[in-house]
């Protein structure tokens, strides 16, 4: 694999969802705290806090917490776009963009990830490539739980450490 | 986050200072004596998790163990040794995020007294000197080290926001310091920085034994400044006196003590120090507007 090839990747999950109940999951705080977040804190460009079920929009910052993790871990980060319905683009490791697509493909959503502008240089690539794209995994995999059979697979215990579900 | 054994040292070629260009965490456990001079060094901050280790920061020396650590500045000449059975820890910050960090602190506060130039927010030497640890500071190292080995989803973001949560404090830290230390009547830079280390160390002190009987004269050996002159200096940069400072936090384990836990008023008192239960009462009247047990009530316990 070239070196380049590290600085980004796709990975895809289906889901039997409609593209609006996908893309909200994403898109506003209380759809990403059903999956994924424990806290999901916006505001939007003029300081102000975002309501949970809001549409998230360019501009808006974010504070993030996570299970099994104190408040010390707090991933910060911003919006770069929210079209409103089926593409929405943030920050995130490193300031590097996340970029979801929602989309339909042989009856099912699809829910495209694509983390890009990785860092190439030997000692970090591996940890960010490996480290973002394994985290992403498990995260899709809740997501496709959490909407499809209500179960939400996250671990919520701060005691229980190394586990890859937080 | 790169995590190296300490004896492969940083990269100073030439003995310049180093830059990062990504955080850099460094530690070993001994297995016997050990010493190691890492010439020049940036913006980071120093401990011992296990056992003591000593180290050179320039013309300081410090012991450190896992109550302490300390911060080095960017340009300052480290060296340390110890014995068998040491764990130090030294981690440096990201040269640009620290950069970063410390602009963006200044832009929020930039109603305060003083601007501090970009050049002065770079420089740390006014809080490289030894903090005593809030727990919280082990606790987060070795969260740090468990990550840096974990399967956990986004280790390498999370030992990273770790990190920057360690970095903005300092940052923060470093801000106050700047700050206060404009508040001495000293026009000569170097002079301003040793006496506000000084205070510092005396009010740091006064911290980790707020319980304690202390005289003026204990704190002002601490901070090695004459009883006048330290009270005059504390007063100058923190705008209270060294007895009020140790009166405000004297209180403020009293609120927690009457809040989270069930010892009586009595028992309170003598914890914190004072002679009779009528001073405490007195104080805390003074302070909060209402009796200890007033207070206790009213945050719902009997």
């Amino acid at each position: 694999m070239e070196q380049s090839q590290w600085s980004k990747f796709k990975l895809r999950v289906n889901l039997n969802t409609s593209i609006k109940e996908a893309y909200e999951c994403w898109a506003t705080p209380a759809g990403l705290e059903k999956w994924f977040l424990r806290d999901a804190n916006f505001k939007d460009a003029a300081g102000n806090e975002k309501a949970k079920d809001s549409l998230l929009t360019e501009g808006d910052t974010y504070e993030w917490l996570w299970y099994g993790y104190p408040d010390s871990v707090m991933e910060k980060g911003k919006v770069l776009k929210a079209n409103g319905k089926d593409e929405f683009v943030f920050t995130f490791s490193l300031g590097c963009p996340v970029t979801i697509s929602v989309y339909q493909e042989a009856g099912e959503t699809i829910v495209q990830l694509v983390e890009s502008d990785l860092p190439t240089d030997q000692e970090t690539m591996l940890q960010h490539f490996v480290g973002d794209s394994k985290g992403w995994i498990f995260y899709l995999a809740n997501l496709k739980s959490v909407l499809e059979g209500g179960l939400d697979l996250r671990n919520k215990k701060e005691e229980l450490v190394d586990v890859i579900t937080a | 986050m790169i995590i190296r054994p300490i004896t492969t040292g940083i990269s100073n070629k030439n003995d310049t200072v180093p830059e990062f260009a990504d955080h850099l965490f460094l530690t070993e456990v001994f297995e016997s004596t050990f010493s190691h001079d890492f010439g020049l060094t940036g913006f980071g901050l120093i401990t011992c998790l296990r056992g003591q280790t000593l180290f050179y920061i320039n013309d300081q020396n410090l012991l450190l163990d896992s109550s302490s650590f300390a911060v080095v500045n960017r340009g300052s000449r480290l060296k340390l040794s110890g014995k068998s059975a040491s764990q130090p820890v030294l981690v440096f910050f990201r040269s640009i995020l620290a950069d970063v960090v410390a602009a963006e602190i200044f832009h929020k506060n930039v109603d305060s007294e003083k601007e501090p130039t970009y050049e002065e927010l770079r420089d740390r030497s006014l809080i490289e000197h030894i903090h005593y640890t809030r727990a919280s500071l082990n606790s987060q190292l070795r969260q740090v080290m468990r990550l840096s080995q974990s399967c956990a989803s986004f280790q390498a973001l999370k030992t990273d926001a770790l990190l920057r949560s360690l970095l903005q404090n300092l940052s923060e830290e470093n801000y106050k310091a700047i700050a206060i230390s404009s508040r001495l009547p000293v026009v000569k830079k170097s002079t301003r920085v040793d006496l506000y280390k000084r205070l510092s160390l005396a009010k740091n002190w006064m911290d980790e034994h707020l319980t304690a009987n202390i005289a003026l004269q204990n704190s002002a050996g601490i901070a090695m400044m004459n009883p006048e002159h330290f009270l005059r200096n504390f007063k100058t940069a923190f705008g209270i006196t060294p007895h009020q400072y140790l009166m405000q936090g004297r209180l403020k384990l009293a609120k927690k003590l009457l809040t989270e836990t069930s010892l009586s008023i009595q028992e309170i008192s003598e914890q914190l120090g004072f002679e009779v239960l009528s001073s405490f009462s007195y104080q805390f009247n003074r302070q909060e507007g209402l009796s200890p047990s007033a207070y206790r009530k009213q945050a719902g316990m009997s």
